[in-house]
């Protein structure tokens, strides 16, 4: 059968207008026979979004670009987006336009601002109106990552100028050292911790012999008040003010000893264990003078006996009795001794200028 | 020689050639005027219809499918390990609609369309037929140029839309069979950086193209001088025309369009 010129031209436009249309239609990517619903959202800038993009949501295309127009005064971009009816998005709902892959393509992605809280969207400027906020393009990225890279290269060209073979030996010398000190620290902080401890027993140690020597010394007073209502208390109580003066030093000394002692705790066990020491001298001294001071009670009545006799003589000398006596109280006597003396000076003297005079020849063999 | 000779060359060239500009405006003047005359060219339309546009389809369709199974192979071969091979529907998609759809069917065109209105055209000026319609006062132009004018802008769209279908589908089934590609891949770059305006654009271009093809083509057969001979000349010069002003047409459209 042979078809007019009329039906072939009519079936070929027909056929060329279909074609166009769908081809066209399926191309947008829109679906068929489904009514979209509207979507609007602002944005400081939409980077290199344009009609026909897709738009997400969840990762699921659900619509796409449709029209992106100037704020009114500039202050903004606003972009119109086909979406698929019947979606429920987050009472927080935003749009973030963001690359959709390496190759320049975009999307525009509807999220929740709780999704992204590091993003700063912008406030939508009238009802209706999604806020938005635009992802920083990957070229800018890859060319904040080239300059990072090229920091990275200087760096490592100067660290690898610096990091010499000499560099690195120093490097494990100062970290062996380092190890040897750390050893050497722990080492001295176990010795500083037996001699905090050696110092503590001795503290105690010190501490039980001073109470001993206390006790010993009660008992030495205890006995020295009896030995001092029997004896001499003007000698005792001068030798005591002695012993005070000899005390009140020591204690000054350990004063000045003591100032010192926070800045000399390494030192400090050693005086401890010699106080220690000194105390158990101090409580044997105390201990054998005990005895002593007991029998210091006869030695004075001895002395008191020697001083009445000697009293009694001086009585006797006083009364012109004896030699001494009478050269006290016989004045005669007394001129008669003092010539003969200055005599005898004389002689002396003159012995000592002459001695040939008064002395001859002397041989002794 | 005197001095005046060369200034006479250029004087002549500059006359001549703005002469042959008037010429063709005048013409182009000529065939709209006509258009008031449907009741000339009206019953012929369908015909050259036909002529220019269904029984143009066939070599259109194989170039355009050619084109695309070319540009799917290339398409990979340029990408292989750059670039996702996706991308090869983008790029099949984009270069039929925005280039190679309208300019290699107007190029194809304008050898067969051109070549035929002009030989058809000048055959009619030297054995004098258009002198007979013009002296039995029917407008030649309204009656030859117009109705072929109109079909090849009417059809010229129709072809191209064709052929960029069965580009794209030929570049289609390469990708999925030779390239080791799956149809989402491919329709996923098809539809990638697609734009409604870039068929508007393609069918801009293709209306554009059958009104310089078919203006050329009758221009040249309608002005052709001497015989046989006059007859070749026309024809070639309707279809190198033709292809000049096509190209000339494209860089146009897109200074003046995708800017």
């Amino acid at each position: 059968m042979k078809l007019k010129n009329e039906v072939l031209v009519g079936i070929t436009v027909v056929a060329g207008l279909v074609v166009m249309a769908v081809g066209g239609f399926w191309l947008t990517g829109r679906p068929w026979g489904q009514k979209e619903a509207q979507i609007v959202a602002t944005f400081r800038a939409v980077g290199t979004l344009t009609t026909g993009n897709k738009v997400k949501y969840r990762g699921v295309t659900v619509g796409r670009v449709e029209q992106i127009e100037l704020a009114p005064h500039g202050d903004g971009v606003f972009v119109s987006m086909s979406v698929q009816p019947g979606l429920h998005f987050p009472p927080d709902a935003a749009v973030l336009i963001s690359p959709e892959s390496f190759f320049g393509d975009w999307q525009a992605e509807i999220v929740s601002q709780s999704w992204h809280t590091d993003m700063l969207f912008t406030k939508a400027q009238r009802a209706g109106v999604l806020p938005g906020a635009t992802m920083p393009d990957i070229s800018e990225l890859t060319a904040v990552a080239s300059r990072i890279a090229g920091d990275i290269e200087v760096l490592s060209d100067r660290v690898q100028v610096a990091f010499t073979e000499e560099t690195a030996v120093k490097i494990r010398r100062t970290i062996e050292n380092a190890e040897a000190i750390s050893e050497q620290l722990r080492g001295f902080m176990d010795q500083q911790t037996h001699t905090y401890s050696a110092v503590g027993g001795n503290v105690l140690a010190s501490s039980a012999n001073i109470r001993q020597a206390t006790e010993t010394a009660k008992l030495t007073a205890v006995d020295i008040r009896g030995a001092i209502n029997g004896g001499d208390v003007r000698q005792i109580l001068s030798n005591a003010r002695q012993a005070s003066e000899n005390l009140n030093r020591f204690s000054q000394q350990l004063n000045a000893a003591g100032s010192g002692i926070p800045g000399l705790v390494s030192k400090a066990d050693t005086t401890l264990g010699s106080i220690g020491q000194t105390a158990q001298g101090v409580n044997q001294m105390v201990r054998t003078l005990g005895p002593q001071l007991q029998q210091l009670g006869p030695t004075l009545e001895e002395a008191q006996r020697a001083m009445r006799t000697l009293d009694r003589a001086a009585a006797k000398i006083q009364e012109g009795n004896g030699t001494l006596g009478r050269l006290i109280a016989d004045p005669a006597l007394y001129e008669e001794t003092q010539r003969a003396v200055v005599t005898l000076r004389r002689l002396l003297a003159d012995l000592q200028e002459n001695p040939g005079k008064y002395v001859g020849k002397v041989k002794l063999f | 020689m005197h001095w005046t000779r060369p200034f006479d060359s250029i004087g002549s060239g500059v006359l001549s050639a703005f002469g042959a500009l008037g010429v063709f405006f005048g013409f182009a003047a000529e065939s709209v005027r006509s258009l008031a005359d449907v009741g000339t060219w009206g019953p012929l339309l369908v015909l050259h219809m036909r002529r220019i546009g269904v029984d143009s389809i066939p070599i259109a369709l194989f170039l355009s499918t050619f084109t695309g199974i070319v540009l799917a192979l290339q398409a990979s071969y340029t990408f292989t390990g750059a670039i996702p091979l996706y991308f090869v529907g983008t790029l099949v998609g984009k270069t039929m609609i925005l280039e190679l759809g309208p300019v290699l069917t107007g190029l194809a065109l304008s050898g067969r369309v051109g070549a035929n209105i002009a030989a058809e055209l000048g055959t009619m000026r030297v054995s004098e037929q258009i002198d007979a319609l013009e002296t039995m006062a029917y407008n030649p132009v309204a009656y030859l140029v117009v109705p072929r004018i109109l079909a090849a802008i009417l059809m010229f769209p129709i072809i191209v839309a064709f052929g960029n279908t069965l580009g794209i589908t030929a570049g289609w089934i390469t990708s999925i069979n030779v390239l080791d590609m799956s149809t989402e891949q491919f329709v996923h770059g098809l539809q990638l950086f697609y734009k409604p305006f870039d068929i508007t654009y393609s069918m801009i271009k293709a209306t554009s193209f059958g009104f310089v093809i078919a203006l050329i083509g009758c221009f040249q057969g309608f002005h052709t001088q001497g015989g046989a001979e006059g007859v070749g000349v026309a024809t070639t010069r309707a279809v190198v025309i033709s292809g000049m002003l096509i190209l000339v047409l494209d860089a146009f459209w897109a200074f003046t369009l995708l800017q």
